[in-house]
């Protein structure tokens, strides 16, 4: 299963909770250099399968490997630092901090600074300008000096980006990125996560099907927890399984 | 030529790329100028306060001050609350009376080997709550405060009992200096500020950043491969070591120190104290012992009353001056600015700095 074009792979994975099922053997490979989607009902274990993967929650069963690496019984931090970067379903930003500051500590990382508490804040500066232009990459950049808690929610999930990319990431996992955003500012994000992938491989959980036609190279569809149908749009849209896992989501029933 | 002033936030995105930055960090220090201003006030006022107030009562704000100040550091800027920070000023205040009664020390040697007790203990205490959050990081701070109170209950030969360590020497600075009268006050003074800004420092570091980064959200922090823990250990151990500098000074400038310095309810006080002061604020925990010792010590003849006063207060800091006396103060400053500029300026575009003051 750990092939060579495969960044980061999974077999077997399995998280219970209780006596439920969240995430049901799944055995999945995303190819470098790919934008990946994962799409599914409500409830799928979409999220459950990120947090699986980045190592919030542990696995009950299987095995993950990322970029060479088997990250199986890593910490969510350690893997993190080998280039995996998650962003929420919920935005999560640091709403005390400004734009800019918000950026800057995700930089100050790789800085190696980080736990000189003696040291003076002014050393900081030496970020600002590639805070600014990560910020500027995502159309933020006049509104550095705010404190990130007073932006709308759509600029909240725009700072979010900006962030992981200050860390270079080489897997950047996104949960939901374009939820509750109007018309227009899908695009910008749509049109940033291609550029983003110039650089780097994407996987993402999006509901927006329209969106992850245009974007996706390959796309995963899960449904109750289990993995029910996987390659390109085309191939996953004319799938009878998925078609009617969707269509049973939609009568309020998944358990078809 | 000179950065771009802060009264134009409408350019920052305009302007090419060094002059945005030069307006960055115009409003960044605009902010520290203020609190800095207010904590230059305080230093003056208590200067000369000793012409006009008992000085040994303000050397008591003072211990408590930074007592606060290490409360504020931790909870203000780490977002961690402890209840058990008693522990770590009543330690070093034990050690440091201890130290200077009974083995002699001079009393900058004797205050260094409390604080770095309680920086051990501070250590120790820290690795395990740090493990756990929110109540249970409460909880576990109280259970072992109750610990070391229970050990100097137990251990008289040490801390004396019920009596207490009494009449301890204040001694000689560096075995030269006598301390007492102005030496002693100014001791106390040069102490405080080094607290004070100590903590600034420390919260505008590097390290600083990643706190309050932890502190706003922690898994978010932890997706970009900041381990919380190590940091919140960092700074509840510096914390520690902070509140024995106001315990071990505490034991020097009033000369005793008894159980009640390791009791609970001392650990209350400073956390009282931040928040009437203004939590996260560089001056507040100074303003916050001023206004709580004050009350104590002037109230006192109403017993009970004054324990009830307390509580009081600390309802209404938390229900409606969430951010102290500090924060009241930005307020009444920004509309006094906000009146200023609409007088005097066709204009009235100046930027209006309703953030609160962060150090
Ligand atoms: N910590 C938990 N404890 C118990 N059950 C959980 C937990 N987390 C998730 N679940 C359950 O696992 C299932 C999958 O949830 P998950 O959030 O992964 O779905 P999702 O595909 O992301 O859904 P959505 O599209 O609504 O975001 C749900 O039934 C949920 O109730
Ligand atoms: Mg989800």
């Amino acid at each position: 299963m750990d092939r060579p074009d495969h960044i980061l792979s999974c077999e077997n994975l399995v998280r219970r909770f209780g006596g439920f099922t969240a995430v049901d053997d799944v055995t999945l490979g995303v190819r470098k250099g790919t934008i990946h989607a994962v799409i599914g009902p409500n409830g799928a274990g979409k999220t459950t399968f990120f947090n699986l993967l980045t190592r919030f929650l542990p696995a009950s069963e299987g095995r993950i490997r990322f970029d060479g690496h088997d990250i199986t019984h890593l910490a969510a931090d350690r893997v993190a630092g080998l280039g995996m970067v998650r962003s929420f379903q919920i935005s999560a930003i640091f709403p005390t901090l400004t734009l800019l500051e918000n950026v800057r500590v995700a930089l100050q990382r790789q800085d190696g600074q980080s736990w000189d508490f003696w040291r003076s804040g002014k050393r900081l500066r030496r970020l600002n300008a590639r805070a600014l232009e990560l910020l500027d990459r995502v159309g933020l950049a006049d509104r550095a000096q705010d404190t990130a808690g007073q932006l709308p929610y759509g600029r909240k999930r725009s700072l979010e980006i900006a962030t992981a990319l200050a860390l270079d990431p080489k897997l950047l996992l996104l949960d939901e990125p374009m939820a509750g955003m109007a018309a227009e500012e899908i695009q910008r994000i749509e049109d940033l996560i291609r550029e983003i992938a110039q650089g780097c491989t994407i996987l993402m959980v999006e509901h927006n099907l329209s969106v992850v036609a245009s974007l996706a190279d390959e796309i995963t569809v899960l449904a109750q927890g289990s993995l029910l149908a996987q390659g390109s749009y085309a191939e996953v849209s004319s799938n009878p399984e998925v078609i009617r896992a969707y269509i049973g989501n939609e009568q309020g029933n998944a358990h078809v | 030529m000179s950065h771009v002033s802060t009264a134009q936030p409408d350019t920052i995105g305009m302007t090419a790329e060094g002059e945005r930055e030069g307006a960055i960090v115009a409003v960044a220090s605009n902010t520290n100028r203020r609190a800095l201003m207010l904590l230059v006030v305080l230093a003056v006022a208590f200067a000369f306060a000793p012409l006009v107030i008992y000085p040994v009562f303000l050397m008591k704000i003072m211990c408590f001050a930074i007592f606060a100040s290490s409360v504020n550091l931790l909870l203000g800027h780490g977002g961690l609350l402890s209840f058990g920070h008693t522990a770590f000023f009543g330690l070093a205040a034990y050690s440091t009376g201890y130290l200077a009664k009974n083995a002699g020390l001079t009393p900058e040697l004797a205050l260094i080997a409390g604080v770095v007790a309680s920086l051990m203990l501070g250590a120790v205490f820290g690795a395990i709550a740090v493990r756990r959050s929110g109540i249970y990081f409460a909880m576990i701070t109280l259970a072992l405060a109750q610990f070391v109170y229970f050990m100097a209950v137990q251990n008289p030969q040490v801390t004396g009992g019920e009596d207490g360590l009494q009449s301890i020497p204040r001694g000689a600075l560096f075995g030269v200096i006598p301390l007492n009268g102005t030496a002693l006050y100014v001791f106390c003074l040069v102490l405080t500020l080094f607290a004070v800004a100590l903590v600034h420092r420390i919260v505008t570091s590097p390290f600083g950043h990643v706190l309050r980064a932890i502190r706003d959200n922690r898994d978010r922090a932890l997706t970009l491969g900041y381990k919380p823990e190590r940091y919140q250990w960092i700074v509840y151990t510096l914390s520690a070591g902070l509140a024995g500098l106001g315990g071990g000074l505490k034991a020097l400038v009033l000369q005793v120190v008894t159980l009640t310095d390791v009791h609970l309810t001392n650990s209350a006080e400073p956390i009282l104290m931040t928040l009437v002061g203004g939590i996260g604020s560089l001056s507040g925990p100074v303003i916050g012992a001023s206004v709580i010792v004050a009350i104590q010590y002037y109230l006192s003849p109403f017993g009970a009353w004054v324990t009830v006063l307390q509580g009081l207060i600390f309802i209404a800091c938390v229900l409606a001056f969430k951010s102290g006396v500090v924060g009241l103060l930005t307020a009444i400053e920004t509309r006094i600015r906000q009146f200023r500029t609409r007088q005097g300026d066709k204009n009235p575009r100046g930027r209006t700095t309703d953030e609160q003051e962060r150090s």
